[in-house]
């Protein structure tokens, strides 16, 4: 829609997609600029809410757009390089998901927190899913480090 | 898997770059056949031998 897929590039680390040239860096700039100008402007709090969340959504479409077309455009072999990295995270996750109750059963910790409860939002188990989440994108950017290497 | 795919190019005066977009694929997926560290599925081994004008089992020894 906005965006071109030239101006991104798959992410090594983590998921989603890196700035591949300066376009791409004015593309983030001005949606930034845009945002910081509705929420500057001497309009109602509501309204500015509103205007963001709307404009928000098509920015997020057209990065799902863009990345749909980005990953779709690689080769066999950077298509294969992709997949080993997802599953050797998705193994790490595993692992460190089994690791992490085994812990909470030994400190007799809960590791279910309750569901549906605001207090969800200040649990601390939430670390343990961003450090989850950390260790899946490095382990998915190490493994293509290495296959992009030797492969 | 051994090809001549380095040999075949040279003599074709074709670059990496060249043959990389008449089977699209990446530069570095043509690299890594030449040096052997990837071997390319069937469709794209077609791919490259008909960019040559050549047979699959002339462009891939074993």
């Amino acid at each position: 829609m906005f965006g071109k897929p030239e101006w991104f590039t798959p992410r090594k680390f983590g998921w989603g997609l890196g700035v591949r040239s300066w376009q791409g860096f004015a593309y983030i700039a001005v949606i930034a600029f845009i945002i910081s100008a509705v929420w500057a402007s001497p309009i109602a709090k509501d309204a500015k809410m509103l205007a963001s969340i709307i404009f928000l959504a098509v920015v997020a479409l057209d990065f799902i757009d863009i990345m749909r077309t980005v990953y779709s455009r690689l080769d066999e072999r950077e298509q294969k390089h992709q997949l080993i990295a997802e599953r050797n995270a998705s193994f790490v996750a595993v692992a460190a998901l089994i690791a992490y109750v085994i812990l909470s059963m030994l400190s007799n910790m809960p590791a279910k927190t309750t569901p549906f409860s605001w207090d969800i939002m200040w649990n601390p188990q939430w670390f343990v899913l961003m450090g989850l989440l950390v260790l899946m994108g490095v382990t998915k950017g190490v493994t293509l480090l290495v296959l992009e290497r030797e492969n | 898997m051994k090809n001549k795919l380095r040999e075949l190019r040279a003599r074709h005066r074709m670059t990496q770059d060249d043959l990389a977009k008449i089977a699209k694929v990446s530069r570095q997926t043509i690299n890594a056949i030449e040096n052997e560290k990837y071997d390319p599925s069937l469709p794209l081994a077609f791919s490259l031998a008909r960019a040559f004008k050549c047979k699959i089992e002339d462009l891939f020894l074993q």
